[in-house]
C-alpha cells in the first residue's frame, strides 16, 4: 500500500499557471463588455458640496456616470459590523480618507472610462483630518457624527486573576510597541466583472473575492437582490492574504452599475495605486502597552495587553482581527491570569480589512518582544526564559485561560531544543561573542508562535456579541467516472496555495492510485458543495476532513461493486494501483474502469467536514488546531547605513501531520517574506493631513528576492488527535513569529546602545541614529 | 509643503509688477499653462503638470492679494485635477536694494492632495522647484524682451 501523505508531490496547479495559462479576472472579455474607473477622493476628510458629471458625460465613449447621489437613491450604505461606521458604495455627502470611491464613469473602454473621471467636478469643503490614533479618542473631530464619538468598539476582557498576580509580583516589566500598517500585496489586485441578465433576473459575477461563497449572500443583499439572483464564478486568482475579502465592495458597486446597464457586463480591476490607497483591505495599524508580571525565576504569572487600533475610517469589515488575539492571548506560554483591553477608532485612512495573520500576529510580535524583555532584565537567556514559560507537553489539550481556543497538541520544549540544536545556537553564541569583540553588531534573535487553525470565528462573533457565527461546514462531493478518473468537485476558491494538490494527494492516499487520476471541478456560488474556502489556516484540516468522510463513503461503493463482479464479499477486497483486489490474492482483481463503467448507478459520495463544535458557551471554541513554530534569524546590523542583513534563519516547525512538506515550506517561506516586509520595509504612511505618503511600491517597499533570505526548515511531528490523518492548519505562522525573530535579531545586535526595536517597521534611519556615536566616525575629506 | 526661493530682476518692483500681474505674460511663463484669465484680483486658468507618471490638466485658481504691492503681497492657490489637488498660500516680497534691481522672495506652504501625493511625492519637492526657477527664467526673459522693446534701459 501506497503512502501519498507527507510526499513532496509538485502542485497539479502549477504548470499551468507557469506557462501562462492561468485565467484571471482581467483576461476575460465578455462580448458589449463596458469598463468602469473609479473617481477617488484627493482629501482625507471633506464635505462634498456638489458632484458635476455634466461634462464626464460628453466624453467620446462614456456610457453612464454615476455619484453617490445616485447610488443612494437605488442602495443602502455598506454592510458593516458593527452597522453605522460605513459609507455607500460611492460616498455620499462627506470622504473620509484619500482614495474613498466619489464617482464612477461606465465606458465602452477604460481608456474612455478613465478620460471621463477626469472630466468629473467636485466640489469639496475640506474638514481637519484626524490621523493620530490617539487624536481621534479625544473625539475633538468626530468622523462618523451620528455615532458621536470615534471608538467603534473598547472591551477590557479579563481572565483570571491579575491584579492578585500583578500585586504578588516579584517583578513587572512593561513595554510599548508599535505594529506599522501593512497588507498582502497580492500581484494581482482585487478586481471583477458584473453582468445583469434581465431575463432570467440573474447577476453573474466573476471575480477574485476571497471566501466568494461564503460573502455571496452578502454581496446579494447589499444589491438588493435574494441570494439566489447571485451567482459568483473564480477564474485564477493570482494571491490575496485576505487582501481579496474587501473586493466585495467592489463587485457591490460595479454590481450596482450593472443593473443599471442592462444586460452588458462591466469590467473593473484595481491599479496597483488604487490597491495600495483604497482596498479597505489595510492590516491592523497598533500601539501597545504590556506588562508581564514576573517571579524570582523568570515565569510570568499575568500579562496585561492594552491595545490601541486605528481602523481607518470604516468598519467595511467587523473588528475581527482585534480581538481574534484572544484565542492565542498567551502564545506558546502557560500564563494563568490576562487581561487584553482592546479599543478600536477610526480615523481618516483606508479601512482595515484582512491580512494573513488576521491581528493575532501583530499580538505575537508583543508577547515575543515582552519575552525577550524579560529575559534582559532578569540577565537570562532567551531561550531559557522560553523554556521557563512553555505549556508544558503533559498539559495537551490545553484551554487557553480566554476559553476561546483549545491547542490540541504540542510539544514546544522539544520544538525549540530541536531548532537551537540545529542552528547550533551555543556556537553561535560564542561566535557572536567573538564578533562583537571585533566591533560587528550581530544579533541573534529568537521567537516562537501558536498558530490556530481550522477555523471559523464563533469566538470572535460572541466576543463582539454579534451571536453565534454557525458553523461554517466545508464539503466535497466525490465521484467515480467511467474512465477510472475520480472526480472531486470542491467550492473553495484558490488563491494560490495549492490545494488542488492536497485534494488529489489525499484521493490518491485513500483509493490507492495516482493523483494524475484525480480531476478537481471548481464550483460557483450556489451549487453544492458548500464551501468557506480559504481562511484562518482551515483548508488542510477542512479538506482532510470532507474528503475523509466523502471517501470512505465512495471506497465502500467501489469495493461493493467490485465484490459484484469478483463474488467476493466487500470484506476480503482492498484497493491497490488502480483496481479492487483480493487482499488474499491479489492477482484477482477489477479495475476501477471496469467498475465504473459496469455499475448500475452513478458512484458518489459527499463528505462534510462540519467544522469546530459549537459549545453554547459564552465563548465557544473557535479553532480545532495549534501549531507552533520557532525561528532563529542572525542579523547584522550596519552602522554606517543602518541596514539589517539577513546572516542565517533557520526555521522548525511542528504543524502535525504534513499532507505535502513542499507546500508548506512554500507557504512558510511566503509568510517570511511578508514577515520580514513588516520588520523592515513596508508602512503605509499617512502625513498629518492624511494623504497617503507611500502610495506606490516605489515607496511601498514589498521585499523581492533580494532581502528575503534562504531559511533552513526542519520540523518535528506531534498529530492533532482531532482532525483527519492529524493535520493542523499552517502557513502563516511566520506572520506571527518572523517580525518577532527580527526585532529581537536586531534588539540584540544594539544592547550596547540600547536600542529596542519595538515599533516596526524598524527603519534605517532609527537604527542610524541608534548606532552613530559608537559607529566609526566618518572620515573627513582633508 | 514649504517652497520657498526668489529670483532677481534688472529692472525697477513696479515693472515687475506690472508683468506678475498681465495674464499674458504669466501664461507664457508658467510652465504648462494652456490658457489664463483675469477677473479682478483672480486668474483661473487650465495648468498642465506632470510628476514622474502622473500627468494631468488642472484647473487652477490663483488670487493675488496686495497687502501693499508691489512690495509684498499673497497668493492663494487653489487647484484641481483629475489626479488630486493643490491648495496653499504663498507670500511674496519684492524689494529693490539699488536702481534697476529687484529682488524678489518667497515663502509659503502649499498641500498637495491624491495621488499626487502619494505616488508623486518623492520627487514632489524637486519636481516644484525646478519648475519655479523655469517660470523666473522665463520671466526674466519677458523682462529682458520688455525692457528692449520700451527701449533698451536695461543694459546688463
Amino acid at each position: 500500500v501506497k503512502s501519498y501523505i507527507g510526499r513532496p508531490v509538485p502542485r497539479v496547479e502549477d504548470e499551468r499557471l507557469l506557462r501562462g495559462d492561468g485565467r484571471y479576472v482581467d483576461d476575460i472579455t465578455l462580448p458589449g463588455m463596458l469598463h468602469v474607473a473609479i473617481l477617488g477622493s484627493p482629501h482625507a476628510h471633506a464635505r462634498i458640496r456638489a458632484v458635476d458629471v455634466g461634462e464626464a458625460a460628453t466624453v467620446p465613449g462614456v456610457v453612464r456616470v454615476f455619484s453617490g447621489a445616485d447610488i443612494r437613491a437605488i442602495s443602502e450604505p455598506l454592510r458593516g459590523i458593527p452597522s453605522g461606521w460605513t459609507n455607500h458604495v460611492l460616498a455620499v455627502e462627506r470622504v473620509r480618507y484619500v482614495g474613498e470611491p466619489v464617482a464612477a464613469v461606465v465606458a465602452e473602454s477604460r481608456y474612455a472610462a478613465e478620460d471621463g473621471r477626469d472630466s468629473i467636478r467636485v466640489d469639496y469643503e475640506p474638514l481637519p483630518a484626524v490621523v493620530d490614533p490617539e487624536d481621534a479618542v479625544t473625539d475633538r473631530v468626530v468622523l462618523h457624527p451620528a455615532r458621536e464619538t470615534n471608538t467603534l468598539y473598547h472591551r477590557r476582557f479579563t481572565f483570571g486573576d491579575v491584579e492578585g498576580a500583578f500585586a504578588a509580583a516579584g517583578r513587572v516589566v512593561r513595554l510599548e510597541c508599535r505594529w506599522g500598517r501593512t497588507s498582502g500585496n497580492p500581484i494581482e489586485t482585487g478586481g471583477c466583472i458584473c453582468r445583469w441578465d434581465s431575463h432570467d433576473e440573474l447577476m453573474t459575477v466573476w471575480t477574485n473575492m476571497q471566501a466568494a461563497n461564503f460573502l455571496a449572500p452578502m454581496v446579494a443583499a447589499q444589491l438588493g437582490l435574494p441570494a439566489e439572483r447571485v451567482r459568483i464564478r473564480r477564474p485564477d486568482t493570482g494571491g490575496s492574504f485576505g487582501a481579496k475579502v474587501t473586493v466585495w465592495k467592489y463587485v457591490a458597486l460595479v454590481g450596482l452599475l450593472a443593473r443599471q446597464v442592462h444586460d452588458r457586463a462591466l469590467k473593473f480591476v484595481e491599479d496597483r495605486v488604487e490597491h495600495l490607497r483604497a482596498s479597505s483591505s489595510h492590516g491592523p495599524d497598533r500601539r501597545y502597552e504590556a506588562e508581564a508580571a514576573v517571579d524570582a525565576v523568570g515565569r510570568v504569572t499575568a500579562l496585561r495587553v492594552k491595545c490601541l487600533d486605528d481602523l481607518g475610517a470604516y468598519s467595511e469589515r467587523r473588528p475581527g482581527m482585534a480581538v481574534k488575539p484572544l484565542t492565542g492571548l498567551s502564545g506558546c506560554y502557560e500564563i494563568p491570569a490576562l487581561e487584553y483591553d482592546i479599543r478600536c477608532v477610526v480615523t481618516n485612512k483606508c479601512p482595515q480589512g484582512a491580512y494573513r495573520g488576521f491581528g493575532i500576529h501583530a499580538h505575537n510580535f508583543v508577547v515575543e518582544r515582552l519575552m525577550d524583555t524579560v529575559a534582559g532584565e532578569l540577565g537570562l537567556d532567551p531561550v531559557d526564559v522560553r523554556l521557563r514559560n512553555f505549556i508544558p507537553p503533559e498539559r495537551f489539550p490545553y484551554v487557553l485561560p480566554t476559553r476561546m481556543a483549545r491547542y490540541d497538541s504540542g510539544d514546544y520544549p522539544k520544538l525549540l531544543r530541536h531548532l537551537c540544536d540545529v542552528a547550533g545556537y551555543a556556537r553561535l553564541r560564542a561566535w557572536q561573542a567573538q564578533e562583537r569583540g571585533k566591533g560587528r553588531l550581530i544579533g541573534i534573535g529568537v521567537a516562537t508562535t501558536v498558530e490556530i487553525g481550522g477555523y471559523f470565528d464563533n469566538a470572535l462573533y460572541a466576543a463582539l456579541e454579534l451571536g453565534p457565527a454557525g458553523p461554517i461546514p466545508e464539503q466535497v462531493r466525490v465521484g467515480l467516472a467511467a474512465d477510472g478518473h475520480v472526480d472531486v468537485h470542491v467550492g473553495y476558491g484558490s488563491e494560490g496555495q495549492g490545494q488542488d494538490t492536497i485534494v488529489a494527494q489525499l484521493v490518491a492516499h485513500v483509493l490507492q492510485l495516482d493523483p494524475e487520476q484525480v480531476r478537481v471541478h471548481h464550483h460557483d456560488s450556489g451549487d453544492v458543495p458548500n464551501s468557506f474556502g480559504t481562511g484562518g489556516s482551515r483548508m488542510a484540516v477542512a479538506l482532510a476532513g470532507a474528503l475523509s468522510d466523502a471517501l470512505a463513503g465512495l471506497r465502500g461503493q467501489v469495493l461493493g461493486h467490485a465484490g459484484r463482479l469478483l463474488d467476493r464479499s466487500p470484506a476480503e477486497l482492498e484497493l491497490d494501483e488502480q483496481r479492487a483486489v483480493v487482499r488474499a490474492r491479489p492477482e484477482i482483481g477489477v479495475d476501477l474502469k471496469r467498475i465504473a463503467s459496469q455499475a448500475s448507478a452513478p458512484i458518489e459520495a459527499q463528505g462534510t467536514w462540519p467544522g469546530p463544535e459549537l459549545r453554547g458557551e459564552a465563548f465557544p471554541l473557535s479553532y480545532l488546531t495549534a501549531a507552533c513554530a520557532a525561528h532563529l534569524v542572525v542579523v547584522e546590523v550596519l552602522p554606517t547605513t543602518g541596514e539589517v542583513r539577513f546572516l542565517d534563519y533557520h526555521i522548525a516547525d511542528d504543524c502535525g501531520t504534513v499532507l505535502n512538506p513542499r507546500i508548506v515550506d512554500g507557504m512558510t517561506q511566503g509568510a517570511v517574506a511578508q514577515g520580514i516586509g513588516q520588520a523592515l520595509y513596508e508602512q503605509y504612511l499617512y502625513d498629518e493631513e492624511g494623504q497617503l505618503l507611500s502610495g506606490s511600491w516605489m515607496d511601498y517597499l514589498v521585499p523581492t528576492a533580494c532581502e528575503v533570505p534562504a531559511t533552513k526548515k526542519s520540523r518535528i511531528v506531534t498529530p492533532s488527535p482531532y482532525t483527519a490523518f492529524g493535520v493542523k492548519g499552517t502557513g502563516e505562522s511566520a506572520m506571527n513569529t518572523t517580525p518577532a525573530a527580527v526585532a529581537n535579531a536586531v534588539t540584540d545586535a544594539l544592547k550596547d546602545v540600547g536600542f529596542a526595536a519595538n515599533s516596526l517597521p524598524i527603519r534605517p534611519d532609527a537604527i542610524w541614529a541608534s548606532v552613530r556615536p559608537v559607529g566609526p566616525r566618518m572620515s573627513r575629506r582633508p | 509643503m514649504t517652497v520657498s526661493g526668489g529670483s532677481v530682476f534688472p529692472v525697477e518692483p513696479q515693472r515687475v509688477w506690472a508683468l506678475l500681474n498681465d495674464p499674458g505674460i504669466l501664461a507664457r511663463c508658467a510652465p504648462g499653462c494652456e490658457e489664463l484669465q483675469k477677473a479682478g484680483d483672480t486668474f483661473s486658468g487650465r495648468m498642465k503638470i506632470g510628476i514622474g507618471s502622473i500627468k494631468g490638466t488642472y484647473r487652477c485658481q490663483v488670487r493675488l492679494a496686495p497687502a501693499s504691492a508691489p512690495d509684498a503681497y499673497t497668493l492663494t492657490i487653489e487647484g484641481k485635477g483629475p489626479l488630486g489637488s493643490v491648495a496653499g498660500e504663498v507670500e511674496f516680497w519684492l524689494r529693490s536694494p539699488a536702481m534697476n534691481v529687484t529682488e524678489l522672495r518667497y515663502e509659503g506652504q502649499v498641500d498637495v492632495g491624491g495621488v499626487i501625493a502619494s505616488v508623486g511625492q518623492p520627487l514632489l519637492k524637486s519636481v516644484s522647484d525646478y519648475q519655479a526657477r523655469q517660470f523666473f527664467e522665463r520671466l526674466n526673459q519677458e523682462v529682458a524682451a520688455h525692457s528692449t522693446a520700451a527701449g533698451g534701459q536695461a543694459e546688463p
